[in-house]
């Protein structure tokens, strides 16, 4: 099964509304349509909750208040270890990176990013997905 | 014939006899009654012994024997002061009364057996608990034998009491003992080993406000359900190596609290292990911790602040340039919107003098210290080389400059701008420790097997090093200095000329590439710095053959990514690249070229790709990594004709192509043209000319086809 770039269907988890606007905007510009979004962990565990079936992959930040990106991955990781996580941070550090894939993330974007790049990491996602 | 004194003396005899006789007979009777009393009293003095009292009363219902220990449970009644000369003038009604009196909780029977009692010869029949002397416990038991009298047993209940005060101790010191407990803030749960788990016996008010679960559903349940409440496998993995020892221990552990936000709790586990199989218990201690916790990162917070604000002092001058170019452009694009052309170059400055501010907070931030070692191959010497024009005008006329450096190779597996950070570093410091002028030596050499300190040897004899040799006349650096100059933020120098990370960052970088470094310093004399980086065998990325002889061109050392969908194709093509000494990256379409990409760590040099490939064609791979990779080449290939397929594929001008099928000789020229940098200028084009290649506007027609 492959899935084309512009029909992913997102959740975006971010808590700072620029940053999380700012990523829906780029989002966009690669044509997907299909965007959910939360503005923490608990949010997005929730939304899972009731709408797992909707969504193909996260797009999440690591530094968020209450919940983390890397402890919202463990545990959605707990029930689901195939699906896709692209965490997004501003740390590129080799422990961080170690911690990450560790966790299952499925790939990694260091801020500050360029649409471009954020469409080659989904695109490295989608093949992960088709193989 | 018989005399009277004769009748008087035979009388006299006769009834001397007779009274002998009797005597006799009343002597024997009362040895026996005697013998019957020392029996009675020998039976009382053995029932002594028995330990329960017991009292007897003929069928008229008169005591007559009662032995010690009925004597002590009712010593007010028994003894002979209260029943005047003779002790035994009590009647069983009169000691049923007394028991009536002190009977601890009447029945039914003693008022009966009272009844009975007063008509002789009845039988009664009764038990009953009485209050005797001292507040004794004393269980009566009454029976009649028939025609014989009434027993009575006086047995001491007085233990039973007692074992019932003590149920009643120890109840009440259960319930403070579970007061005590509940109240604790600390959670507390004690499990037992269970086929494998370990089931909740106890948990206590904090353990359940903790996972959010009553003490009812706790119980019973396996402890790691508990913890899996949580949802965080940290905590689950924690408990899972607490129970896999069989020893106490403890463990950290980060909860999510249910009202928001994390609590820290020091989890101590003792397992208590009993005599008795199945009797073996643990107890689970969970002690919040949160505040220390926040005390800590408060501090370590404040610290950070501090230091923070040094660093600030240190960078801001970095960042207002940055951000000047960044306002500047802004206002001079606004000003000037109707000029595209000039729009566009203002927008690509901003974004550049952005790439440099980002670039300013990921050193910041990391200290350069845990970025992914490039693998890059570089000749030390070459690139010192290159630098010492950039370090000239940083000394004034009063400090000599010398830069000594070998012209053999010394390559080194480290990226340029690393050694340009090093150099920089040890330069401006040696500077700055001669204000008054001084001479400052710069030197790249190979370092002789003797001379490398014995860190080194002790790691691998073998290895060879290079070394950076950074030497001033300077200050020197004083003994309680010296062991804490590679401290992040530690500077000597005045605020706001530097941040105290220069030092700190050349310690990471050397360390990441495996290095070491040596100070040598004496107060007054100056300081000695050498960097030591091990040599490598791997040669430098080296383009090297003729373009006009195609056999004689080697590529070794660069990285190659091909993309193509063909994958009979995409094993020629590899195949002829590694044999050119190039390592070869393959990708069998565009996404997967970007996982590969992604995934390799070292520098690529080329990117070889077919246009048309299902779902991401070439040009917008090209495009892509150019972006994640900006100092990769880009070569297409392609078999399709102009008005073709390719005629939806938006091709950038300056791209340069190769036509399928692909010719052996063409592909070589073109990649070496193009690492080599040799397009654009005159000697390449005509060697570009003689290869089949094309660019856009003028592909060549052809057939996808193996050559």
């Amino acid at each position: 099964m492959s899935i084309v770039l512009s029909d992913l269907k997102i959740l975006l988890v971010e808590d700072q509304s620029e940053a999380r606007a700012m990523v829906r905007n780029m989002l966009a510009e690669l044509g997907i349509t299909q965007i959910f979004e939360a503005s923490n962990g608990r949010e997005a565990l929730t939304f899972l909750d009731s709408a797992y079936d909707f969504i193909d992959l996260l797009v999440c930040d690591w530094n968020m208040p209450g919940l983390t990106g890397v402890e919202l991955l463990r545990q959605l990781r707990s029930v689901d270890p195939t699906m896709p996580f692209l965490m997004v941070t501003g740390r590129s550090d080799k422990e961080s990176v170690v911690e990450a894939k560790s966790a299952g993330v499925t790939a990694y974007i260091a801020k500050p990013f360029s649409s471009k790049e954020l469409e080659a990491k989904l695109r490295v996602i989608l093949h992960k997905m088709a193989a | 014939m018989i005399t009277q004194p004769d009748t008087l003396l035979l009388a006299s005899v006769l009834f001397s006899a007779a009274v002998l006789v009797g005597c006799g007979f009343m002597l024997f009777l009362m040895k026996r009654r005697c013998k019957i009393k020392t029996y009675a009293s020998a039976l009382e003095h053995a029932s002594d012994f028995i330990g329960n009292g017991l009292m007897f009363f003929d069928e008229t219902g008169r005591l007559v024997s009662v032995n010690t220990p009925a004597r002590g449970f009712l010593p007010d009644m028994l003894n002979s002061d209260c029943c005047g000369i003779d002790r035994y003038c009590l009647t069983l009604q009169d000691v049923l009364g007394h028991f009536y009196d002190m009977a601890v909780d009447c029945d039914q029977s003693l008022i009966n057996a009272l009844g009975r009692s007063t008509r002789n010869n009845d039988n009664i029949g009764f038990r009953e608990v009485i209050m005797a002397s001292e507040d004794r416990l004393c269980l009566v038991e009454a029976q009649t034998v028939e025609g014989v009298g009434t027993n009575l047993i006086l047995i001491d209940v007085g233990d039973l009491r007692n074992q019932e005060e003590y149920m009643i101790k120890l109840n009440r010191y259960n319930y403070e003992l579970n007061q005590a407990i509940q109240a604790a803030t600390s959670g507390i749960a004690v499990t037992k080993p269970e086929g494998g788990s370990s089931k909740v016996v106890f948990v206590n008010k904090a353990f359940c406000e903790i996972f959010q679960v009553s003490r009812d559903k706790a119980s019973g349940q396996d402890i790691t359900d508990i913890f899996r409440r949580v949802h965080d496998q940290h905590v689950l993995d924690a408990v899972a190596a607490l129970l896999a020892e069989r020893s106490s221990g403890h463990a950290e552990l980060r909860i999510p609290s249910f009202e928001g936000g994390d609590c820290w709790y020091d989890l101590e586990y003792t397992p208590v292990y009993g005599h008795a199989e199945g009797s073996d218990l643990s107890v689970w201690l969970l002690n919040d911790m949160t505040a220390l916790k926040m005390r800590e990162a408060e501090l370590s917070r404040t610290q950070k602040l501090e230091a923070l604000g040094q660093l600030a002092a240190g960078v801001a001058h970095d960042f207002n340039n940055v951000l000047s170019i960044i306002d500047g452009y802004a206002r001079l694009s606004t000003k000037n919107l109707d000029d595209q052309k000039q729009v566009r170059d203002n927008l690509d400055r901003i974004r550049t003098a952005s790439k440099r501010g980002a670039n300013l907070i990921r050193k910041m931030l990391t200290f350069s210290r845990h970025e992914i070692v490039d693998d890059t191959v570089i000749d030390l010497g070459a690139v010192v080389r290159e630098q010492e024009v950039l370090l000239q005008p940083l000394l004034d006329a009063s400090i000599k400059f010398n830069f000594l450096s070998d012209h053999q190779p010394l390559y080194v597996e480290c990226p340029e701008d690393n050694i340009t950070q090093i150099i920089m570093n040890l330069f401006v410091n040696a500077r700055d420790a001669m204000p008054d002028g001084g001479s400052l030596l710069l030197e790249t050499r190979a370092c002789p097997q003797e001379t490398l300190p014995e860190i080194l040897l002790k790691e691998d004899g073998h290895q060879a090093y290079a070394s950076i040799v950074v030497s001033d006349t300077g200050m020197g650096i004083p003994d309680d200095v010296l062991g804490r100059i590679f401290d992040p933020f530690f500077t000597t120098k005045q605020q706001g000329k530097g941040t105290g990370l220069g030092l700190s960052m050349v310690y990471g970088l050397v360390k990441q590439i495996g290095g070491h470094i040596d100070v040598d310093s004496q107060v007054g004399q100056g300081t000695t710095m050498t960097i030591y980086m091990p040599i490598t065998d791997r040669v430098p990325k080296q383009a090297s053959g003729d373009i006009n002889d195609v056999s004689s061109i080697r590529l070794d050392g660069y990285t190659v990514l091909v993309a193509e969908d063909e994958p009979d194709l995409l094993a020629l093509v590899s195949d002829m690249l590694a044999d050119l000494g190039m390592n070869v990256l393959q990708a069998r379409n565009g996404n997967e070229a970007l996982a590969v990409q992604d995934e390799y760590e070292g520098t690529i040099d080329l990117l070889l790709t077919d246009v048309v490939m299902p779902e991401f064609n070439g040009v917008e791979l090209a495009e892509l990594l150019k972006e994640l990779r900006p100092g990769a080449k880009i070569i297409f290939m392609s078999g399709y004709p102009a008005k073709g397929q390719m005629a939806r594929v938006e091709i950038p001008e300056d791209a340069v192509f190769i036509t399928k099928p692909i010719e052996h000789e063409a592909l070589i020229k073109i990649i070496y043209a193009k690492l080599a940098g040799y397009d654009g200028q005159d000697e390449a084009l005509e060697a570009l000319h003689t290869a089949r290649w094309t660019s856009k506007g003028d592909i060549g027609e052809g057939k996808e086809s193996v050559q």
